[in-house]
């Protein structure tokens, strides 16, 4: 084997100076980061001499900076004669490198277009059917007093290694504080430290002024009594349950308030739901149907509807639009502009930038477990925020702690 | 002095000869484990193996037809383990304990049927047994003091399926880490997907995994039955699978670890058939229940504690489903 | 996901398994050269033919509910617990203990003092596992399995070196008075003379009554099945995933315990080695066969009461057919319900729509 080996050490390495894909050919993948895994990636297709590449999401986990320099090697590859397939929901990028566009609604190809000969809008209304707004509506933030209050935060992840490292920063009622950063930085540490669900290891929490204990491992119960609803990033995962009804999921986190003694209280928790599916548009309107056979649409606005509708002066939100059509993306941000402008304090992560600027009314970047900068989405510039994403900025407000 | 080394030769002797099912079973069980295959039926595999290799032998006087039948039998139930976790996308644990009821259930009624000695199959000998080997030189070396008694005593005289077991742990290192199909089954284990992405076959992996697994398996039944005993009796695994499991646990699924950790339980073992009925000072004649069962309670205390985080293969237990 | 109507799912589904396993089991049976739908007869009339066939039937389904619940609701919170034989077991120390204390009061003190003492027993033999699940993440299928193997060795120790009065040649406990004992249903209903089923059979059925409200009607219960379908989601929604697991794991255990109840205080009045026998096991073909479903689980645990007492009548009048032939049967049984379950499944989906279709065009 060993002469083999080098045999492809060799190679790759040859492929990576050849395509700017340099990566360590003897590194541990999981010790890498995401954007070089996906070198590693295009590097295997590319060793096993593949002349048709499919994407899919490709740039999901990148920064800015790194999905620019994908999209050089992917024109250099089709300069070569290879074909690219690149699926993806980010308008921009289909605009931005592509040559032929094809829109896909409803497992149908609906159609195939030029791409210098559309736009972004008309793509968008053949990818939902009518026309959509692609930029949020919301008038002016009008921040009040302190909601969410986060001091010196360290959270660890599973296997002990500090992912949060010293984290502060407080949240307004009727202010949405987003949280940029690629994916991996301690975001989702972070979210599952303030829902209860992690312990912190140094730090505190303080909810509408009184400090949130969240020892053990039925923190997020606490959480929720305390006023703070938890929209995760995973809803499958996380969520809900997937095998269970909808009605069943319209309660989960909420059931001790269905019944009075030991027993649930059914019927009050299928007229919830029923509230729910009328107030969230939920389709099918079947509160009996399993979960699983929903659409990521309409699971997204079961986890919604059931964290917004039970009036929390906290919501945290973690990737609220992935997985999610565009004409629910619409509804879900209507849905917490609303819920800000009712004056409760959102504190929303996401890994897509283009959702926090047009959500956020102020943007905080998060990078390697810092908060390494703070931002104004209305003149926040892209590049700014990708260098800040990617830590190379180091001059910009480092975190006082 | 003298009378303790022979003592410990003798000790460490049946130490070897009680590890080597456990050695295979757990080697076995590696090779399922790391495929992503959890294997609680090892111990069905073992006494199904062991039957049938006992019931073949008898009847054809071949201890090789013995143990070509014991492989047979584990390869049948690993079949049947396949196609529930692997086609049918089963509960791998719930498949296991079935197999398992069924091990017990069917060499016990077989047994009756076939031979009428209450599950108990015909005594065998001769060429129906696999016989102690005399390594070349042991006799001429026996009287080299410590070494060619080490010699004679330890390494010398097993017969061919204990040699087996001891070559399969270095011959399993080298598949596993060093081959391609060692790659691609370790990476079957964490990542099917990945594996599918790349063009390859989850379910033909697995079930090569699995097939190995039979024949490692088997051959420990056929040790059972027709190398270490001289027949098959009623449930003669007695839990062997399930220790070979948790060696399997201890040595976090390499082979080089496995042969220690079964070992020492081989050795465990030893020492209780040594000092069962024996008077010690102080404590007096320790129960032979207490001796009996502390391999179990050895485990369950490695398990909860000293082994702290045992990290299985990511995708063990996990029928893998291609996306539709 | 290949979608069954419900009646199909919840019916048809499991009971094709369980004809699938029988008619394995009857091929097995006609390849030693016996006749299985003779075999089958013979069972019938053992079970039900006469009065205290019978009772044995409901005997045996007395400990077979309890086993089943006890796997069922390990599993519905997604904890394998093959630890019921040995539960059982050290649950029977507890019974034989409490009754040896107050022998000679009437049993109608006793018999819930014996539920509650050997629940407790049983319940700390399944806690501990649990414990170390929820605290250490050792995996609960491997320690009960070990449990068993040590609850062997300890309740063998102190029967034969404990218990066991002087003068006593079998390895058994003394006796417990006839007013200490469970009274056995024979004293009231002329029916089941010569049978041993007893007052715990009502237990039995109060059981799954009380289990079908637990898990299905209650908070707990809503607890339970979102652990055990989704340990993340579970935590997320505030449960405490050890606390449930330990919970769990105990309740489980106290179920498992009632099959020494049954044995110890209502028929044999003593301890005797290995009384468990294997009722235990059988507990996992039943939960599996039930679908964990208390409905399911007493006809289930019913089906193999009369496998059992059949069973007993078959090894009289067919001697080709020895006990085990059961064990295989409930293996099959756990293989065709349990692991391969879903094996039916797409096939009988297909052959439903196609049944739908011409009837939906009419």
């Amino acid at each position: 084997m060993p002469p083999t080996l080098s045999k492809a050490r060799t190679q790759l390495k040859a492929l990576a100076r050849d395509y700017g894909l340099e990566v360590d050919p003897d590194a541990i993948i999981e010790n890498l980061s995401v954007g070089q895994q996906q070198r590693v990636e295009i590097l295997k297709a590319l060793y096993r001499g593949a002349e048709t590449l499919i994407l899919d999401e490709p740039t999901g986990v990148l920064t800015p900076d790194e999905a620019d320099h994908l999209f050089r090697i992917l024109g250099k590859l089709r300069d070569e004669g290879k074909t690219i397939i690149l699926i993806t929901h980010k308008l921009r990028e289909i605009m931005a490198i592509t040559d032929e566009v094809s829109v896909m609604r409803q497992g149908a190809m609906v159609k195939t277009l030029t791409t210098k000969d559309t736009s972004p809008g008309a793509l968008a209304e053949l990818m939902v059917g009518r026309r959509v707004l692609l930029r949020v509506e919301k008038g002016p933030a009008s921040p009040g007093k302190v909601l969410l209050d986060v001091e010196n935060l360290v959270v660890t992840d599973d296997f002990k290694v500090p992912r949060v490292k010293g984290v502060s920063f407080q949240v307004r009622a009727g202010e949405i504080v987003g949280i940029a950063g690629v994916a991996g930085n301690g975001q989702s540490e972070l979210l599952e430290s303030i829902a209860g669900m992690r312990d912190q290891l140094l730090g505190t929490i303080r909810l509408n002024g009184e400090v949130l204990s969240l020892e053990g491992d039925d923190g997020a119960a606490r959480a929720r009594a305390a006023g703070l609803a938890h929209v995760p990033e995973d809803r499958l995962r996380m969520g809900l349950v997937t095998t269970f009804s909808e009605w069943e999921n319209s309660i989960l986190g909420y059931q001790h308030s269905y019944g009075t003694g030991p027993g649930l209280d059914i019927a009050m928790a299928r007229a919830t739901a029923e509230e729910y599916i009328k107030k969230f548009d939920i389709r099918p309107p079947n509160l009996d149907l399993k979960t699983a056979n929903f659409s990521g649409g309409n699971q997204q606005k079961i986890v919604l509807a059931r964290e917004m509708e039970r009036n929390p002066d906290v919501l945290i939100v973690g990737q609220p639009t992935r997985g999610v059509d565009i004409g629910a993306i619409e509804f879900i941000h209507n849905q917490i502009i609303k819920m800000r402008d009712a004056g409760k304090a959102i504190l929303l992560v996401s890994v897509e930038l283009d959702e926090i600027r047009s959500l956020a009314d102020r943007i905080l970047v998060i990078f390697d477990g810092h908060i390494v900068g703070e931002a104004d989405p209305a003149t926040a510039d892209e590049t700014e925020l990708g260098l800040l994403m990617t830590g190379s900025h180091a001059s910009s407000g480092k975190e006082t702690n | 002095m003298e009378q303790y080394f022979v003592d410990i030769t003798l000790i460490l002797d049946s130490t070897v000869r009680l590890a080597v099912p456990l050695i295979l079973a757990c080697l076995a069980g590696l090779y399922s484990e790391r495929a992503g295959i959890v294997d609680i039926g090892l111990e069905g595999k073992l006494l199904a193996g062991a039957f049938a290799a006992a019931a073949t032998s008898a009847v054809t006087g071949s201890a090789w037809l013995g143990l070509l039948a014991g492989i047979g039998a584990a390869l049948m139930f690993s079949g049947i383990h396949g196609l529930a976790s692997i086609n049918f996308k089963g509960n791998q644990t719930i498949s296991g304990v079935a197999l398992n009821f069924l091990a017990a259930g069917l060499t016990t009624f077989l047994g009756q049927s076939w031979f009428k000695r209450g599950g108990y199959t015909p005594q065998l000998s001769g060429d129906q047994r696999f016989n102690p080997i005399t390594l070349p030189f042991a006799e001429q070396l026996r009287e080299v003091p410590i070494l060619g008694q080490i010699y004679y005593e330890l390494i010398s005289g097993h017969n061919i399926i204990t040699y087996v077991a001891f070559i399969a742990v270095p011959v399993t290192a080298w598949v596993l880490f060093r081959t391609r199909f060692g790659l691609r089954l370790r990476a079957v284990g964490e990542n099917p997907k990945a594996i599918d992405t790349a063009g390859i076959s989850v379910t033909r992996l697995r079930y090569q995994a699995l097939i190995i697994t039979a024949v490692l398996v088997g051959i420990g039944g056929a040790y059972l039955s027709i190398a270490q005993s001289a027949g098959f009796n009623n449930n003669m695994s007695a839990g062997r699978g399930y220790i070979a499991l948790a060696a399997l646990i201890f040595a976090k699924w390499r082979p080089g670890p496995a042969l220690l950790v079964c070992l020492m339980f081989g050795f465990l073992d030893a020492v209780q058939f040594r000092i069962q009925g024996q008077v010690f000072p102080i404590i007096g004649e320790v129960p032979v229940q207490a001796i009996q069962a502390l391999p179990y309670i050895l485990t369950v205390i490695l398990l909860a504690g000293f082994i702290g985080r045992a990290v299985a293969p990511k995708a063990s237990g996990i029928p893998y489903t291609k996306e539709r | 996901m290949t979608a069954l109507p419900r009646w199909a799912d919840v019916v048809l589904l499991p009971l094709l398994n369980v004809v699938l396993a029988f008619i394995v089991g009857g091929l097995i049976v006609l390849a030693v050269g016996q006749n299985p739908l003779q075999a089958v007869g013979i069972m019938l009339y053992g079970a039900f033919g006469y009065g205290s066939g019978f009772g044995y039937t409901l005997y045996y389904t007395t400990d077979f509910i309890f086993a089943g619940l006890a796997v069922s609701l390990a599993y519905h919170a997604g904890l394998f617990n093959i630890g019921p034989e040995g539960q059982a077991y050290v649950g029977g120390l507890g019974v034989i203990l409490i009754g040896l204390a107050l022998n000679g009061t009437h049993w109608a003190i006793v018999f819930p003092l014996m539920i509650i003492c050997g629940g407790a027993f049983g319940a700390l033999w399944a806690f501990v596992p649990g414990y170390l699940q929820a605290k250490r993440g050792s995996h609960v299928v491997i320690t009960t399995i070990l449990f068993n193997f040590i609850a062997a060795s300890m309740m063998g120790f102190l029967i034969s070196r404990v218990l066991k009065p002087e003068g006593v040649n079998s390895d058994e406990s003394a006796p417990l008075e006839a007013i200490t004992r469970v009274p056995q249903l024979r004293t009231f209903i002329e029916l089941f003379k010569n049978s041993p089923v007893n007052l715990t059979f009502f237990l039995a059925i109060a059981a799954l009554v009380f289990i079908y409200w637990l898990i299905w009607r209650t908070k707990f219960g809503y607890a339970v099945r979102a652990l055990g379908k989704n340990p993340v989601a579970a935590n997320y929604a505030g449960i405490s995933n050890q606390k449930m697991i330990m919970i769990v794991m105990a309740m489980s255990g106290v179920l498992a315990a009632m099959v020494a109840v049954n044995n110890v205080g209502g028929v044999q009045g003593r301890l005797i080695l290995n009384f468990v026998n294997g009722a235990g096991f059988v507990g996992i073909a039943v939960a599996f066969m039930g679908r964990g479903h208390p409905v399911g689980v007493g006809l289930s645990a019913l089906l193999f009461g009369i496998l059992y007492q059949g069973g007993q009548e078959l090894a009289f009048q067919m001697p080709g057919i020895t006990r085990e032939m059961i064990v295989t049967i409930q293996a099959l049984v756990i293989l065709f319900t349990g692991a391969m379950g879903d094996m039916l499944r797409a096939p009988l989906a297909r052959l439903l729509v196609r049944s739908d279709a011409p009837t939906g065009a009419k």
